[in-house]
C-alpha cells in the first residue's frame, strides 16, 4: 500500500520532473519572421500609365454612351415608320373588304 | 491590473509595432510553445499552433486594450488556438474511424500509452512522464487544461480562471477533481502492472 502511494506521488510530481521545453531557434526565426509574411507589397506603377489607363476607360464609357443613344434615336425612327406602313396596309385591307 | 513591461510594450507598439513584436516573441515563446506542447502532446504541432499563435499576436495587438494582463491575454489565444487544433484533428480521425468523446468513465490501460516525447523530460524520467501524459488524456477537457495550466505551466488560479472565462473557485474545484481522478487511474494503472 506504501509503495503504491509513493509510486503515485512520485508520477503525480510534475514539477520534478517536467521542465519547460527550450523552443528551437528555428522556431523563433519563423515568429520573427510573421511581419514579413503579413505585410502586402505593393507594385508602384508610373504615373503616365495610370492616367493613360484612366483615359482609355474614360474614351470607352463615352464611346458605349454615344453607342446606346444612337441606337435609341434609330429605334425610335423606324419603329415610326413601321407604324405608318401598318396604318396604310391596315387601310387597303380594309377597301378591299 | 497591467505590468510595467506590458504598459511599455503597448506603448511601443503604437510607434513601432514590428519591433514591439520581436520583443514579444523574445518574452513569450517560450510560455506559448509549452502551453502548446503540454496540451497537444507533438512537437511540429506544437510548433505550427505556437506560429499561429503568434501571428494572431501580430493581427490583433492594435486591438487589445490592457482590460486583462498581456500573459493572460496571450494564454488566451494559445489555448484557444491549441483547443481548436485538437477538435479539427479530433475531426479527422472520426472520418476514419469511431472513437469515444466522453472518456470519464474509460478504464487506464497500460496499452494506451503513447509515444510521446517531452522536450522538457529527461531521459530517466521519459517513463514516468509517458505514464502521467496517458492518465492526464483521461480527464475531462477543462480539467485538463486547468492541471496543465497551473501544476505544469505555474500560472496562478486567478489567472488559470481568467483565461478559461471561469470562477477561481471553479478552478479550485476542476484541479481538486483532476487530482483525484488522476490518483484513481494511477491506482488502477499500478495494480495491474506495478505489482
Amino acid at each position: 500500500m506504501e509503495r503504491k502511494e509513493q509510486w503515485i506521488n512520485q508520477i503525480m510530481d510534475t514539477e520534478v520532473y517536467i521542465n519547460q521545453a527550450k523552443p528551437s531557434q528555428a522556431l523563433q526565426a519563423r515568429l520573427k519572421r510573421i511581419p514579413n509574411t503579413l505585410s502586402v507589397s505593393y507594385i508602384r506603377l508610373p504615373k503616365k500609365v495610370v492616367w493613360s489607363v484612366a483615359a482609355s476607360i474614360a474614351v470607352l464609357i463615352c464611346m458605349n454612351f454615344i453607342a446606346v443613344n444612337e441606337y435609341s434615336s434609330n429605334t425610335s425612327s423606324s419603329s415610326n415608320s413601321t407604324e405608318l406602313m401598318d396604318s396604310h396596309f391596315s387601310y387597303l385591307t380594309q377597301i378591299e373588304l | 491590473m497591467l505590468e510595467i513591461t506590458d504598459i511599455s510594450l503597448l506603448e511601443l507598439v503604437k510607434h513601432d509595432k514590428d519591433r514591439a513584436f520581436s520583443l514579444l516573441v523574445d518574452s513569450y515563446t517560450g510560455k506559448v510553445f509549452n502551453t502548446c506542447v503540454n496540451l497537444l502532446r507533438n512537437n511540429e504541432d506544437a510548433e505550427d499552433v505556437t506560429q499561429e499563435v503568434f501571428t494572431s499576436i501580430y493581427l490583433g495587438i492594435d486591438g487589445f486594450k490592457g482590460k486583462s494582463k498581456l500573459s493572460t491575454w496571450i494564454y488566451s489565444i494559445a489555448l484557444n488556438k491549441s483547443k481548436e487544433f485538437l477538435r479539427s484533428k479530433t475531426r479527422k480521425k472520426r472520418l476514419g474511424r469511431l472513437t469515444t468523446i466522453e472518456r470519464e468513465d474509460t478504464h487506464f490501460l497500460p496499452n494506451q500509452i503513447i509515444n510521446f516525447n517531452h522536450p522538457g523530460v529527461l531521459l530517466e524520467d521519459k517513463e514516468r512522464a509517458k505514464i502521467f501524459f496517458e492518465a492526464l488524456d483521461q480527464l475531462s477537457e477543462n480539467q485538463k487544461i486547468a492541471f496543465t495550466m497551473h501544476k505544469i505551466e505555474g500560472v496562478s488560479y486567478a489567472e488559470v480562471a481568467e483565461i478559461m472565462h471561469t470562477s477561481i473557485s471553479s478552478v479550485e474545484s476542476l484541479l481538486f477533481r483532476a487530482k483525484k481522478r488522476l490518483r484513481e487511474l494511477l491506482s488502477d494503472y499500478f495494480e495491474k502492472n506495478e505489482r
